[in-house]
C-alpha cells in the first residue's frame, strides 16, 4: 500500500475526511475518486504533482493530487 | 457621475463628423454598462429592418462602470451591432486593455454610423478625436496593423483592428486587440468592416470619478485577496482554459468530426500539458487581472507566435476537424487572428465542409479540388485561406453553415451545427439537455457565453429534462452576462470562486448607488428581454423555430464515447423551450408578454 496526499478544493471536500488517503499499487485517479466516492465528471482537473494528468494516470507513493471541481468553465 | 467617464463618443462615418455627448443618467440607471449601453442603443437608434451590411446598423463599443477599475478582471469591452451572421442581435466582449484606454480618454461608449468614403482608423488621445487615413493598413493582417498602429503612435495607445476577412465580408469576422483577443462572435468585425474602420487606437490620461474611495480601495483589496488566496489560482494560471480539454473529452462534450461523437481519439495531442510544455512562452493577462489564463505561445514547427489556443479553438479548430497536434491548432488560430475570423465559426464551417464531402453531398468539384478529409491540416490551411479571400468553397463557407447548408441541399442542414445562424461553440450536448437548452436560447445564437449549464446537468442527471434545468439556464442567462454590463470578467468568479457579492458591494463603492445583487439581476433581465424583442421586430416571423437546435440532436445518437448512442429526442426539446418560455414569462412562441415588459420597465420602449 502506498500513500498520496489528496488536496481537495471547494466544494470537492465534503468528500474527503483526511488529508493523506491509501491508494493500492497501480491505481489510478479515476479508481481513487472512486474509492473516495466522488463523481468523476464533477472533477474538472486532476493535478499530480503540479501537472495536469487525466483520470487514467497512475498514482505512485507520495504522490500530491489536487481535484479541481466544475464550477464554471469558459 | 460617479463610476462612469461621463461621455460617448457618436462617430458618423459617412459624413466624417465626431460628436461627444453627455452619457445620459437614465441609461446608467437602467442598463449599467457594457453590453446593457449596447443593447439599449441598439434597439433605440436601428430603424426596423435595418441592413446589417448598409449604413444604417450601428457598432457599439461599450465600457461597464467597472471596467479599467482595480477590480479584477475589469478589462473587458463590448463589441455589439445587428449582426450580419443572423439578422439579429449581436454582442461580443473582448479582454485586455481597451476598456481602460477608452474610459481614461473620457468615454463610456463609442457608437460608428453611417460607412465611411475611404478606409480610416478612429484616432483618440483624451480630448483629441478624429479619424484619419487607413489605406496602408488596408489589406494587412490584425496582428501587421496593431503592430504598425503601435509603432506610429506609440505603445500606450490600444489599438483594437479588423483583418482582411472583415474588409471581404465574411459574416463571421471578428475584432482583434492586444494581439490574439478578440471580440469574436456573430460578425461585429464584420460590421466594422462594411463601414471601412480598419482599426480604433485610443490612449487616455484621465481617471474615473469613483464615490467611495476609501471603500473602493477596501473592497477590491478583499476581492485581490481572495483570487490570490484561491486554491484553484495555481492550476487555471498554469492552463488556462485548455485546462478543460482533458475533461472535456472524458465527459463526452469535445465536439469531434463535425459534432458526430463527444470524445476525440487523438485527444491527447490537444492536451493542456502538451500545448504547456511544448508552447507556452509566457502567461498573458487581461487589465487588472492577477489570473492570467492567456498563453502566449510559440509554434516551433510552423515559426508562430500566437495567444492560444483557447479551449474553444482546440475544440472547433483540433477535435471538430480531427485535428491532433497542438500547434496545428496554433497555426490555424494564428491564421484566423491575422485573417480576423472567428475561431468557433470557422472551425465549424471546415468541419460542416468536411462531412458533406465525406458524406459524398459535395465532391472535388465543389471543394477546388481539395480532398476534404477529417485530420487534414492542410486542408484546413487552405480552407481558412480560401474563407478569408472569398476564393472557391471559401466563399459559400464565407456565409456561414445555414447558409452554406442551403446551396449544398441534399439535407446537409441537419448537420449544419448552429442555432439562430450562428455557428456552435465547443459543447456536444445531446445528453446535456441544460446545455441544449443554453444553446438553443443564448441571444447571439449558439454560444456558450451567456450561459454554461454543462456542470448543472452533470450534478443533477445528464438524462433528465426537468423544470429545474430550465431555471438553472435562465439563472445563468442573467448571471454572466450581468458581467458583460459591468464590464468585467466573469472568470474570477467561475474558476477562482470569488463571491458574487464582491460586485454589487464593489459596484455601490464605485457609483454610490446602492443595488442589491438581486437588483443587478433584474438589470441583466431587463437586457435579456430587450434583446429578445430587438430579434423578435427585426426577423420576420420570429419565434420558438428561432430556437430549435440541429435536427442531428433529435435524428442522430451520438456515434462514440462515453455519451454514445444518446439524443435529445425532439418531444423534448420542445418540453425544454415550454418550461423555460413558461418560466420567463413569454408566450408559447417564445415572444415576451405585456406582463412581463411591464414588469422589467420596458414597455413603453418595446412595442411587439
Amino acid at each position: 500500500m502506498k500513500r498520496v496526499k489528496v488536496v481537495p478544493v471547494g466544494m470537492l471536500k465534503k468528500y474527503v475526511a483526511q488529508e493523506r488517503v491509501t491508494a493500492s499499487p497501480g491505481q489510478t485517479v479515476h479508481q481513487l475518486l472512486e474509492g473516495l466516492g466522488i463523481p468523476s465528471d464533477l472533477v474538472a482537473v486532476v493535478m499530480v504533482n503540479g501537472r495536469q494528468e487525466s483520470k487514467s494516470c497512475l498514482l505512485k507513493e507520495g504522490d500530491e493530487v489536487k481535484l479541481v471541481p466544475l464550477v464554471g468553465g469558459g | 457621475m460617479n463610476g462612469y467617464a461621463g461621455t460617448i463618443l457618436r462617430v458618423d462615418l459617412s459624413k466624417g463628423r465626431i460628436t461627444k455627448e453627455p452619457l445620459d443618467p437614465e441609461l446608467a440607471r437602467g442598463y449599467l454598462g457594457g453590453r446593457g449601453f449596447a443593447a439599449r442603443i441598439l434597439y433605440g437608434e436601428l430603424e426596423k429592418g435595418t441592413d446589417p451590411l448598409g449604413p444604417e446598423n450601428k457598432l457599439v463599443v461599450a465600457a461597464g462602470p467597472l471596467s479599467g477599475l482595480l477590480i479584477p478582471g475589469a478589462g473587458k469591452t463590448t463589441f455589439a451591432a445587428k449582426s450580419p451572421a443572423t439578422g439579429g442581435y449581436a454582442d461580443s466582449s473582448v479582454g485586455g486593455l481597451l476598456c481602460a484606454g477608452m474610459r481614461y480618454a473620457g468615454y463610456d461608449a463609442l457608437i460608428f454610423e453611417g460607412i465611411s468614403p475611404q478606409p480610416v482608423y478612429l484616432f483618440v488621445d483624451d480630448e483629441e478625436v478624429e479619424l484619419r487615413k487607413a489605406g496602408r493598413y488596408w489589406g494587412q493582417g490584425s496582428f501587421t496593423v496593431e503592430q504598425g498602429l503601435k509603432e506610429e503612435l506609440g505603445d500606450d495607445f490600444q489599438i483594437a483592428t479588423i483583418g482582411p476577412a472583415a474588409e471581404r465580408g465574411v459574416l463571421y469576422s471578428c475584432v482583434t486587440h492586444d494581439f490574439g483577443r478578440q471580440a469574436g462572435r456573430a460578425g461585429v468585425g464584420t460590421v466594422m468592416g462594411t463601414k471601412r474602420v480598419k482599426a480604433i487606437a485610443l490612449r487616455g490620461t484621465k481617471s474615473i470619478p469613483v464615490a467611495d474611495l476609501d471603500e473602493y480601495r477596501h473592497i477590491s483589496r478583499q476581492m485581490y485577496d481572495a483570487c490570490r488566496a484561491s486554491e484553484a489560482w495555481g492550476s487555471w494560471t498554469r492552463l488556462g482554459t485548455s485546462a478543460f480539454n482533458v475533461w472535456s473529452n472524458e465527459v463526452g462534450s469535445f465536439p469531434t468530426h463535425n459534432f458526430q461523437s463527444g470524445a476525440f481519439e487523438k485527444a491527447e495531442g490537444l492536451h493542456g500539458e502538451v500545448m504547456r510544455e511544448r508552447m507556452v512562452v509566457t502567461d498573458k493577462a487581461c487589465f487588472g487581472c492577477s489570473s492570467p489564463c492567456g498563453k502566449w505561445s510559440h509554434s516551433k514547427k510552423h515559426d508562430i507566435r500566437v495567444e492560444g489556443p483557447e479551449y474553444e479553438t482546440a475544440a472547433l479548430l483540433g477535435a471538430n476537424v480531427a485535428l491532433s497536434d497542438i500547434e496545428d491548432v496554433a497555426y490555424a488560430n494564428y491564421l484566423c487572428d491575422e485573417y480576423g475570423l472567428d475561431t468557433i465559426s470557422a472551425g465549424n464551417a471546415i468541419a460542416f465542409a468536411m462531412e458533406c464531402f465525406e458524406k459524398g453531398i459535395i465532391t472535388t468539384e465543389e471543394s477546388d479540388g481539395l480532398e476534404l478529409k477529417f485530420g487534414q491540416a492542410r486542408v484546413v490551411f487552405a480552407l481558412l485561406e480560401k474563407i478569408a479571400k472569398r476564393e472557391g468553397i471559401g466563399d459559400i463557407l464565407a456565409q456561414g453553415v445555414k447558409n452554406a447548408a442551403r446551396v449544398w441541399g441534399k439535407g446537409s442542414s441537419d448537420f449544419a451545427v448552429q442555432v439562430k445562424g450562428l455557428e456552435m461553440s465547443g459543447y456536444e450536448s445531446r445528453n446535456a439537455p441544460a446545455m441544449l437548452l443554453s444553446y438553443m436560447t443564448a441571444d447571439v445564437g449558439a454560444h456558450h457565453n451567456r450561459s454554461w449549464a454543462i456542470t448543472y446537468d452533470l450534478a443533477v442527471g445528464r438524462d433528465k429534462v426537468t423544470e429545474d434545468k430550465a431555471a438553472r439556464v435562465i439563472e445563468l442567462q442573467h448571471i454572466r452576462p450581468l458581467f458583460d454590463c459591468l464590464g468585467c470578467c466573469r472568470l474570477q468568479w467561475l474558476e477562482l470562486g470569488l463571491d458574487l457579492g464582491y460586485y454589487a458591494a464593489a459596484l455601490k463603492a464605485v457609483t454610490g448607488v446602492d443595488r442589491s445583487w438581486d437588483n443587478l439581476l433584474k438589470i441583466s433581465e431587463r437586457v435579456w428581454n430587450l434583446t429578445r424583442a430587438l430579434w423578435v421586430r427585426e426577423v420576420e416571423g420570429f419565434g420558438r423555430e428561432w430556437d430549435y437546435p440541429p435536427a442531428r440532436t433529435w435524428k442522430e445518437p451520438v456515434l462514440s464515447g462515453p455519451t454514445k448512442g444518446k439524443f435529445i429526442p425532439r418531444e423534448d426539446v420542445e418540453k425544454l423551450l415550454d418550461m423555460y418560455y413558461a418560466q420567463r414569462g413569454w408566450d408559447k412562441n417564445g415572444i415576451p408578454t405585456r406582463e412581463k415588459l411591464e414588469e422589467l420597465g420596458l414597455s413603453d420602449l418595446v412595442k411587439i
